[in-house]
């Protein structure tokens, strides 16, 4: 799998568009699947995972080779819709000490009894338990939680698409699951 | 376990049920967690709930991306390079491709031939050469072994040539007593020059079936 992503990277970087073709096919339902938990609305996870694609060939230059690929596009895709999450609240802007590329840190002042507004919860189209308690908790609890169950990664791949420590990512799963089991029983 | 009378569990116990969740807990945790639930209620319900949200989470369903997903990437996507476009279009158009190259080849051999410096082949024999009348002369009693190419000038043959006569750009005058004993060839048009290679190609060409036929 690995090698044969690579083959197709290297043709991508020459500039061939089809090659592109057949990582977007590889990749498609693991984006959209993660857009879709950290947004609950199809319309915009899409436009989220189409967003995350055409960003990763646009920088495929930078992406290093020995890395892991979805390590990479994760990352991409995670940023992005965090970054959408911030449009959608913008009463939800901390951005006094962050980066453009780091978008979870402005989250960090945010308590995790955080309600969403009403509309957004009116809008979800997925009506399961579940996924409505992972979209009540805040970004940063919510994406990592994201990455542990729905693209079933380990605590090291998440702390590199989070650019987290280790122990942070342990302590948002820990929180973040923590809330989730509160909601459920509140339900 | 000193907390179990008072009702009050260690302060770690929920950390430690995170940790076992994320199989992340050493041997003695563990220990310290089983034993702890079995005699404390709220904690083991609280575990029970933590691995509940935990089958929850693992089962939720599996997404598609929309119908028409890759191609909307793909059309979202900045103009490719011209070469890989060419390459590709090679790829899946090879008879063409080999059609063109061939053209372009020979377009390019035939006229890089016919424009090359004057010339002179034989394999052997001597022959004269008149400068005044840009001719070249086989001379009487000579005998030429092989085919006779002359480029760019005129040839007069007086003796004999065993083989194939080609006079490229030029005239070719026959004494009574010369003798040519293969075809005699002029040569003055690039078209004409075009159409002599392409028949020595065909030529070639058939050679080579006839060749593999007979072994």
């Amino acid at each position: 799998m690995d090698a044969i992503v690579k083959r197709i990277i290297l043709q991508v970087r020459k500039g061939d568009h089809n090659a592109f073709g057949e990582l977007v096919e590889l990749y498609k339902d693991r984006v959209f699947a993660l857009s879709y938990r950290m947004l609950g609305n199809r319309q915009e996870a899409e436009d989220v995972a189409q967003e995350a694609f055409i960003r990763a060939y646009t920088n495929i230059d930078r992406y290093q080779i020995d890395r892991k690929f979805s390590t990479w596009l994760y990352r991409i895709a995670t940023n992005l819709s965090i970054d959408r999450m911030r449009k959608k609240k913008p009463d939800y802007y901390l951005d006094a000490e962050v980066s453009g590329t780091d978008g979870l840190t402005m989250y960090s002042q945010i308590s995790a009894d955080e309600q969403l507004p009403e509309d957004e919860v009116v809008s979800l189209e997925a009506q399961d338990g579940i996924h409505r308690a992972i979209l009540s908790l805040p970004a940063k609890y919510r994406s990592a939680i994201t990455l542990k169950y729905i693209q079933e990664l380990s605590l090291k791949e998440i702390s590199e698409i989070l650019d987290l420590p280790i122990g942070t990512v342990k302590t948002r799963i820990h929180r973040g699951r923590e809330a989730l089991r509160k909601k459920l029983q509140e339900q | 376990m000193k907390g179990g009378e008072a009702m009050k569990c260690p302060a770690e116990m929920i950390g430690i049920m995170h940790d076992v969740l994320d199989e992340d807990a050493t041997q003695e945790q563990k220990r310290l967690l089983f034993n702890h639930i079995q005699t404390c209620s709220d904690c083991k319900q609280h575990y029970e709930e933590l691995k509940k949200t935990e089958s929850f989470l693992l089962s939720s369903p599996s997404m598609k991306a929309p119908d028409g997903f890759t191609s909307k990437v793909m059309q979202q996507l900045p103009q490719e390079k011209r070469t890989v476009w060419i390459k590709r279009w090679m790829k899946s158009h090879p008879l063409v491709t080999a059609a063109i190259l061939f053209l372009a080849l020979m377009t390019g051999s035939v006229y890089s031939s016919w424009t090359s410096e004057d010339q002179l082949s034989a394999l052997s024999g001597n022959l004269r050469f008149d400068q005044e009348t840009n001719t070249v002369i086989v001379p009487e009693g000579e005998v030429i072994e092989g085919d006779l190419t002359v480029k760019n000038r005129n040839l007069e043959i007086e003796g004999e040539v065993k083989g194939d006569v080609l006079v490229i750009n030029g005239e070719q005058y026959m004494a009574s007593a010369g003798q040519v004993t293969g075809d005699i060839e002029e040569v003055d048009h690039i078209l004409d020059w075009t159409w002599y290679e392409l028949k020595k190609l065909v030529h070639s060409v058939g050679d080579f079936f006839t060749n593999e036929e007979s072994k």
